[in-house]
C-alpha cells in the first residue's frame, strides 16, 4: 500500500506541475466566471443557467484533463522508459496501476474543488442559496470522473495517447447514450431487444451519475439510489483496474 | 564460489505477422558473487533483451534465470537488485531529490534514511548542486548519473547496467569507472553491457560475447585473451568470424 | 533607440493595421448590407436539430443544451428578424421544452410571444405541455387561459385554464375572477385588460411585467381612438371608416405609438376599434 501511495503522490505531483493542466484549469475558472455573463442575458433565468453551466463546466473541464493527462498516464512512461525504474523495484504491477489511478484521482479532486469554490462563490454572490443537492451533484460528478479515469488508464496501458483519448471519448458517448439505446430497443424485435439489454448492462452506463439535470430543480436523490450508484462505480472501477493490471502484467518493454 | 546470477538455456522469440524471430538463443552463463561481468556484442545482438529478461521487463520464451539461487523475478530478489536502463529518462517535473526519495519509497526505505541516502548518492554521482532542479532541465549525462544513483538506492547486492558509459564525456566516464571500481571493492556483483571495450577490459573480471542472439564466448578475461591481443581485437576476431 | 524597442514598435504598428483593416471591413459590410434588396436574405436563422437527435445527442447535458437554445432564442427574438417572420420561434421553444421539460419560464414565454407571431396552436401545445410538466406554476395556465380567450375565442377552455391557475396558492386573486368572467361570457376587452393588469402588478418576471404594461397601453390607445371616433361622429354625423380620418378630420395631430404593433381598424357602423387579427 505504501508503494501505491508513493506512486500516487508522484503522479499527483507530475500532473499538478504539468503546464497543460494549468491551461485547462484556467479555462475552467474563466468558464465559471463567465456563467455570470451568460446568466445576465437569460431573461431572469440566470440562477438556472449558472447552475447548469457551472455543473456541466466542472465536468467538461475535468474530462479534458482526463483526455490530455489521463490517457498519457502509462503510455508516456512506457515511451520515455521512466516505467523501467519503477517496475524493476520490488513492487507488483498492480501497485503501479492502483497508484496511477489514485494519483490522477487526487489531481481531479483538487481541480474539482477549485472550480466548485468559484461556482459556489458565484451562486452566493447571486443570492441563489446553496442547496445541499448541489454538493451531491458535485460528488456524483467526481465519481463519474473517477470512472472515466479508470477507462483512460486501462486504454493507456496498451494504446498510444491519441487512440486512448478517442476510446475514452467513445466510452463517454456510449455511457451517456444507454438510456436512448434502451428506448430504441423497446421498439425492436426480441433478439435486438435482448442484445441491447445485455449491452446496456455490460457497457458502462454513465447516466447513473448524472443528477445535474435534476438538482437544478431540487429533485432529491434517494439514499438507496446513491448507495447503489457508489457500489456500481466501485465495482466497475475495480474491474477496469483489474483489466489494466492484467494487461500491464503481460506487457514486455 | 557463490553464484550470483545463473542463466540456463535462455531463449527469447518474438512473434509477428511475418513469422517469428529469435533474438536470444539458448544462452547459458553464470556470474560469480562479487564479480564484474561485461556482456558484449554488436548492435542488435540481444544484450539489452537479455538484461530486460533478467530484471523482469521482458519474459523468456524458454530457460531459467536465477539470482542468488532464487527466481529472478520474485519480490525478495528484486529488493536486492539495482538496475539502470540504457539512456535513462525520468519524470520531467520532479526534482532529482524528489525522484530519489520516490524511488526509495518503492524500496520501503524509511523517509529519514531515504533522504540521507538520496543526498549522499546524489553527491557521489556529482548531482548534489542540482538536487532541487527539475529533471527536465538535465542533460543526457546528468540523466545517466541520476540513473546510476537510483540503481544504488537499495544498497543492492547485484547491479545491472545497460550501457552505463554511453553518451558520457571522458571526465564522466572516468567518474563512472571510479564508482564501479569502488562498488567492486565493496563486493557488489556488477553485470553490464557496453560498446566501449577499453573500459570493459579495464573493469571486468569476466566477459560474455553475444552475436545474433547466440553466446559465442564466455569466461574470465585473462583466459580468453592472449598476451598480445586486446579485448577489442579479440572481439572483432570472434564476431567477425561469425559474419 | 534600442533594437528591441524598434521591433516592438513595428509589431505594434502592424497590429494597429489589423485593427484598422477590421474596422474598414466591418464598415464595407455594413454599407453593402444596407444596399441589399429585401429579396436577398443573408440572415442566418437559428437551426434546431431534429427531435430524435436532440433526444439522444445531448449526452447527459440536456439542461445545458436547453439553456443554449434558450439563450439563442433570446438573441433571435431580441435582435429582430429582417424577414419579420420568426419562423424558428416555435421550433426553438419545442427544443427547449423537449430537452428540459421542467424549465418553467419557456412555457410562459411561449404563451406570451408565439400567438402574436402567428403560432397560436403551437403556443397552446406548449401551454398544455407546461400544465403537465410544471404543474406547480400558476403562470402557465393563466396565460394559456388568455391565449384561449383572445386568439381562439374559446371562453370555456379559457375559463378552465384560469380556474386551474386559481388553484395554485401563489396565483393572484384575479385568476378566480377571470375564470368566473369567462364562464359568464363577459365582454372581451374587459377580460383582456383585467388579465394584463394582474400580470403588470404581480408577475415576478421583469419581461412579463413589461409586456403586460405594453398591452395596457395598447388597450388605452384603443379606448382613446373610440373616444375620438365618438367625437368624429358628433362633428361629422358619422363614424370614421378608417383611423386616418381621425387625423385628416383634425381630431388628432398624430397617431400614438403602439408598443404592441398590432394593426387597428374602426367599424364605420359602430365606431368600435378592434385589432386586425390574421
Amino acid at each position: 500500500m505504501k508503494a501505491a501511495i508513493a506512486i500516487a503522490l508522484n503522479t499527483f505531483r507530475e500532473s499538478i506541475r504539468d503546464r497543460l493542466l494549468y491551461a485547462i484549469l484556467f479555462f475552467g475558472l474563466l468558464l465559471m466566471g463567465a456563467t455570470v455573463l451568460l446568466g445576465s442575458i437569460s431573461l431572469d433565468q440566470d440562477v438556472k443557467v449558472i447552475k447548469d453551466l457551472g455543473l456541466a463546466g466542472i465536468f467538461i473541464v475535468n474530462f479534458l484533463i482526463i483526455l490530455s493527462v489521463g490517457t498519457n498516464l502509462v503510455s508516456k512512461e512506457i515511451d520515455r522508459k521512466s516505467i523501467y525504474a519503477v517496475l524493476t523495484k520490488p513492487i507488483e504491477r498492480s501497485t503501479f496501476i492502483i497508484g496511477k489511478f489514485i494519483g490522477l484521482g487526487a489531481t481531479l479532486f483538487v481541480t474539482t474543488v477549485m472550480m466548485s469554490a468559484v461556482f459556489v462563490a458565484v451562486l452566493l454572490a447571486k443570492n441563489a442559496g446553496l442547496p445541499p443537492l448541489i454538493f451531491v451533484a458535485l460528488a456524483f460528478t467526481y465519481l463519474e470522473l473517477l470512472f472515466l479515469v479508470a477507462i483512460a488508464l486501462m486504454f493507456s496501458t496498451f494504446t498510444a495517447p491519441v487512440a486512448s483519448a478517442l476510446y475514452t471519448l467513445a466510452f463517454f458517448l456510449i455511457g451517456h447514450s444507454m438510456t436512448s439505446l434502451t428506448r430504441f430497443g423497446e421498439q425492436a424485435g426480441p433478439f435486438v431487444k435482448g442484445l441491447i439489454a445485455v449491452v446496456s448492462h455490460v457497457l458502462p452506463n454513465l447516466e447513473k451519475f448524472n443528477i445535474k439535470n435534476q438538482v437544478v430543480y431540487d429533485v432529491a436523490v434517494s439514499g438507496p439510489q446513491s448507495i447503489w450508484t457508489v457500489v456500481y462505480a466501485g465495482a466497475y472501477i475495480t474491474v477496469l483496474i483489474m483489466i489494466a493490471t492484467n494487461i500491464l502484467r503481460r506487457q514486455e518493454f | 564460489m557463490h553464484i550470483a546470477l545463473s542463466i540456463r538455456n535462455l531463449s527469447k522469440e518474438y512473434t509477428n505477422f511475418g513469422g517469428s524471430s529469435r533474438v536470444v538463443s539458448n544462452l547459458t552463463l553464470s556470474v560469480a558473487d562479487g564479480e564484474v561481468f561485461g556482456f558484449l556484442g554488436p548492435n542488435g545482438a540481444g544484450k539489452t533483451t537479455t538484461i530486460k529478461m533478467i530484471v523482469g521487463l521482458a519474459f523468456p520464451t524458454r530457460g531459467t534465470i536465477e539470482i542468488f539461487g532464487q527466481h529472478a523475478h520474485s519480490r525478495a530478489v528484486r529488493a536486492r537488485v539495482g538496475f539502470m536502463s540504457e539512456n535513462p529518462y525520468f519524470y520531467s517535473y520532479l526534482t532529482a531529490g524528489e525522484f530519489m526519495r520516490f524511488s526509495a519509497s518503492l524500496l520501503n526505505i524509511p523517509p529519514k534514511m531515504a533522504k540521507d541516502r538520496a543526498q549522499s548518492l546524489l553527491a557521489m554521482v556529482g548531482l548534489r548542486e542540482v538536487a532541487d532542479r527539475q529533471i527536465r532541465t538535465f542533460s543526457k549525462g546528468m540523466n545517466q548519473r541520476l540513473g546510476f544513483a537510483q540503481a544504488l538506492l537499495g544498497d543492492p547486492d547485484i547491479i545491472f547496467l545497460d550501457e552505463p558509459l554511453d553518451g558520457l564525456d571522458p571526465l564522466g566516464r572516468v567518474d563512472f569507472k571510479r564508482m564501479m571500481q569502488a562498488l567492486k571493492k565493496e563486493g557488489k556483483t556488477i553485470f553490464f553491457n557496453s560498446h566501449i571495450l577499453s573500459d570493459v577490459q579495464e573493469l571486468c573480471d569476466s566477459v560474455g560475447i553475444i552475436h545474433k542472439g547466440k553466446l559465442l564466448e564466455v569466461g574470465p578475461l585473462r583466459r580468453l585473451l592472449s598476451a598480445r591481443e586486446s579485448l577489442e581485437e579479440h572481439f572483432i576476431r570472434i564476431v567477425g568470424a561469425k559474419r | 533607440m534600442p533594437r528591441r524597442v524598434v521591433i516592438w514598435l513595428i509589431a505594434l504598428g502592424i497590429f494597429a493595421l489589423t485593427v484598422v483593416s477590421q474596422i474598414n471591413i466591418n464598415g464595407i459590410n455594413t454599407a453593402r448590407a444596407v444596399k441589399r434588396s429585401a429579396g436577398i436574405n443573408t440572415y442566418n436563422e437559428p437551426y434546431v436539430l431534429p427531435e430524435i437527435v436532440l433526444a439522444s445527442g445531448a449526452l447527459g447535458f440536456k439542461n445545458l443544451a436547453a439553456d443554449y437554445y434558450w439563450l439563442s432564442l433570446i438573441q433571435y427574438f431580441g435582435a429582430g428578424d429582417p424577414l419579420g417572420a420568426y419562423r424558428q420561434l416555435s421550433a426553438l421553444l419545442g427544443a427547449i421544452t423537449q430537452l428540459d421539460p421542467k424549465f418553467a419560464y419557456p412555457y410562459t414565454f411561449g404563451l406570451l410571444i408565439l400567438p402574436d407571431q402567428g403560432f397560436v396552436d403551437e403556443a397552446i401545445a406548449r401551454g398544455e405541455q407546461g400544465l403537465k410538466e410544471v404543474p406547480q406554476s400558476w403562470e402557465v395556465p393563466y396565460y394559456l387561459g388568455y391565449v384561449q380567450y383572445r386568439y381562439k375565442k374559446d371562453l370555456i377552455k379559457a375559463g378552465e385554464a384560469f380556474e386551474r391557475a386559481a388553484q395554485s396558492p401563489d396565483a393572484p386573486a384575479a385568476a378566480k375572477i377571470l375564470a368566473g368572467i369567462n364562464f359568464a361570457r363577459a365582454g372581451q376587452r374587459e377580460t383582456a385588460i383585467a388579465i394584463w393588469r394582474v400580470a403588470a402588478e404581480s408577475s415576478t418576471n421583469e419581461y412579463t411585467r413589461q409586456r403586460a404594461k405594453e398591452y395596457l397601453e395598447h388597450y388605452a390607445i384603443i379606448e382613446f381612438y373610440e373616444e375620438q371616433a365618438k367625437v368624429f361622429k358628433a362633428r361629422y354625423g358619422r363614424f370614421p371608416n378608417t383611423l386616418d380620418k381621425l387625423k385628416t378630420g383634425g381630431l388628432i395631430r398624430d397617431f400614438p405609438s403602439d408598443p404592441v404593433h398590432i394593426e387597428l381598424t374602426v367599424d364605420p357602423k359602430t365606431g368600435s376599434v378592434s385589432e386586425v387579427l390574421d
